[in-house]
């Protein structure tokens, strides 16, 4: 199997504070993988590495077999690197060498083929469920401030192309009769798949899962379960947090587990539940002592 | 997609089309408005509407792409100087000079809002003041040796329209009249595109945004690009009808007069704007005899608004919701 994402020793450290510390694993094309570990392990901070929210210490992460994350050049990185020199060209071959060099910014990172929800929801609330998903595909439409003040024939195509999307994957999370609802006003559970329906109109080759059941009630995650395999039966890797054990036990194929910002464990259900290392980070707490060591 | 056709009952939709008689009534009345009246209130009329673009360039910014800008009256100044600068010196004719001006004023505010952009809220707010005042201080201090140091330019050819000479107000209120239509028309426009809805996703949360493949920096850029450049179209017609620019076009105060206009009015919307316009430049006037107490009312004003109607006058629906669902969230017993 192709490995879709790759994570290569990455670190981030925060201050004095390693939150995420030499962290290797591989996102294979086509799977569910989910990412676990108690409290302040280090998992969001992995995922807002990948989505480009803030570069890594050290390490790297490949997509699709370009560098993505990496961490930043320092000046005399930068001045001793020719191709940094001629970043400003607009020729296309230096362009994607520097594309590999630089720091990508987020939405560069979600054109590239990676969306991502959020643990706290991020809905823009004032706007309605279509307007919310209507952001999926604006990465890939062109329409500017001539489009939208001369309405040419190809700005309405490319709304009318929007507006298609949009109701599509509103219908294909089960949100067609909440379109003209404002985002803030929809129950929580709604809200959770609002935000899943939005990441996946940006088309991702693979969508990152910020606990998406967190707050949800048993009848809601069973649902949400069967959208994630939907989800990757329509041809998106799934990457995902999760604390939920029901969900993460249910759905993920593979499983890596984090503790300190260390992987300690990673393999299918079986391997993961029983090994030793994951009971003691997951039921260690009686031994306070023992875990403040690490 | 059947479905879908019957969604059209939900309660809360926003947007319903204005029938066309609705839109051509106004602009009737506003033809027909200047008649009766004398020079003085033509005038008026005539800087109302003046404040109505402005307050509607600002409110791009402001009000769609939620970033705060209290120096927008520098690149009102920008506008006028470009537009009185070039007719002095190289006798181009004031009308043609209003293109020339729209784009250096958005030139500089390219330059001027590009380094500042990743800056939020207050900071943002706080260093465009700052912009506001330097771009004052260089005309006073006749930084390039040809904006007539604190004088400012004098003698400006009155603009030409098919070998009719603008001088009295009415023609000027008729120029305005048809850069508002212009600029209402092209704000609607905006409103409703991809360019207008990533400004409101930029508004609504940045991060999000972001993650949503939106690039916040150029969206961002282009609202201050755009509002700047209709800021210095304003810039011009005001040069045009007083012939006389001075630097104090830039000063501080009239930053906040068009920050007062659209937040009184109602952040986001068109007629609140209109309405805080009339707020802030017809209401003074008619009441000129009190000056004294003009700009005590005004602050009476503003603080018995912010706390009877913090969402303007007349808001668009969309901040009238929120700023209501919050205080029904806020009183409701848990």
């Amino acid at each position: 199997m192709m490995a879709l994402l790759k994570i290569q020793n990455l670190t981030k450290q925060f201050g004095g504070l390693t939150a995420v510390d030499q962290v290797n694993f591989d996102v294979h094309q086509g799977e569910i993988l989910g990412l676990i570990g108690p409290n302040g392990a280090g998992k969001t901070t992995i995922f807002n590495m990948i989505t480009g929210i803030y570069p890594p210490t050290f390490g790297e992460v490949y997509f699709k077999d370009h560098r993505i994350a990496h961490s930043p050049l320092t000046w005399r990185q930068r001045l001793s690197t020719p191709v940094w020199w001629l970043s400003w060209l607009p020729i296309s071959a230096i362009r994607q060498q520097w594309n590999d060099v630089r720091t990508l910014r987020p939405h560069e990172i979600t054109k590239r083929g990676i969306a991502r929800t959020f643990q706290t929801i991020r809905l823009f609330n004032n706007l309605t469920a279509l307007e919310n998903v209507m952001a999926g595909p604006h990465h890939r439409t062109q329409a500017g401030l001539w489009g939208a003040l001369f309405r040419p024939p190809t700005q309405q195509k490319e709304e009318a192309y929007i507006v298609a999307e949009a109701k599509r994957y509103l219908k294909f999370m089960g949100l067609a009769d909440y379109r003209d609802e404002l985002a803030k006003n929809l129950p929580y559970g709604h809200q959770r798949r609002l935000e899943i329906a939005r990441a996946l109109a940006t088309e991702p080759a693979l969508i990152v899962l910020d606990e998406p059941g967190a707050g949800l009630n048993e009848q809601e995650s069973i649902e949400l379960m069967a959208l994630i395999h939907e989800i990757r039966n329509s041809g998106v890797t799934v990457l995902l947090i999760e604390h939920d054990m029901k969900v993460v036990m249910g759905i993920c194929e593979r499983i890596v587990v984090l503790d300190y910002g260390k992987k300690i464990a990673e393999g299918n259900r079986d391997e993961v539940q029983h090994n030793p290392r994951v009971i003691e980070a997951y039921l260690g707490e009686a031994e306070e002592e023992e875990s403040e060591e690490v | 997609m059947t479905a879908m056709t019957n969604m059209n009952t939900t309660p809360t939709r926003l947007r319903k089309i204005n029938p066309l008689w609705w839109q051509i009534g106004l602009v009737v009345v506003s033809i027909l408005l200047p008649l009766p009246l004398g020079d003085y209130y033509r005038t008026v009329l005539w800087r109302t509407g003046l404040y109505t673009i402005l307050g509607l360039s600002l409110n791009i910014i402001l009000g769609y792409a939620g970033l705060f800008q209290l120096g927008h009256a520098a690149f009102y100044a920008i506008g006028a100087y470009t537009a009185g600068l070039l007719n002095l010196h190289f006798g181009i004719p004031l009308l043609l000079t209003f293109p020339v001006a729209v784009i250096v004023s958005a030139f500089f505010g390219f330059i001027i809002t590009r380094p500042i952009l990743h800056l939020r809220g207050d900071y943002l707010c706080i260093v465009t003041i700052a912009f506001g005042e330097v771009v004052r201080l260089m005309l006073v201090n006749n930084l390039f040796g040809i904006t007539g140091g604190a004088n400012g330019l004098s003698r400006i050819a009155r603009p030409v329209l098919f070998g009719l000479v603008l001088r009295q107000p009415i023609y000027h209120y008729y120029l305005m009249l048809l850069f508002l239509i212009i600029t209402i028309f092209a704000i609607r426009r905006l409103e409703n595109s991809r360019l207008g809805r990533a400004w409101m996703y930029v508004r609504e949360d940045q991060v999000a945004a972001e993650a949503m493949g939106i690039d916040t920096t150029h969206v961002k850029l282009l609202a201050f690009v755009i509002g700047s450049g209709w800021a210095g179209l304003a810039g011009a017609l005001y040069a045009g009808q007083l012939t006389v620019i001075a630097p104090d076009m830039a000063k501080f105060l009239e930053s906040v007069i068009m920050f007062c206009i659209v937040v009184l009015g109602g952040t986001g919307s068109i007629p609140g704007v209109f309405v805080g316009a009339f707020g802030m430049i017809t209401l003074p006037e008619i009441f000129r005899p009190l000056k004294d107490w003009r700009d005590a009312w005004l602050g009476f004003a503003m603080v018995a608004m912010m706390i009877l109607r913090p969402e303007g006058l007349w808001p668009s629906r969309r901040i009238q919701m929120e700023i209501h669902a919050e205080e029904a969230v806020a009183t409701t017993p848990e």
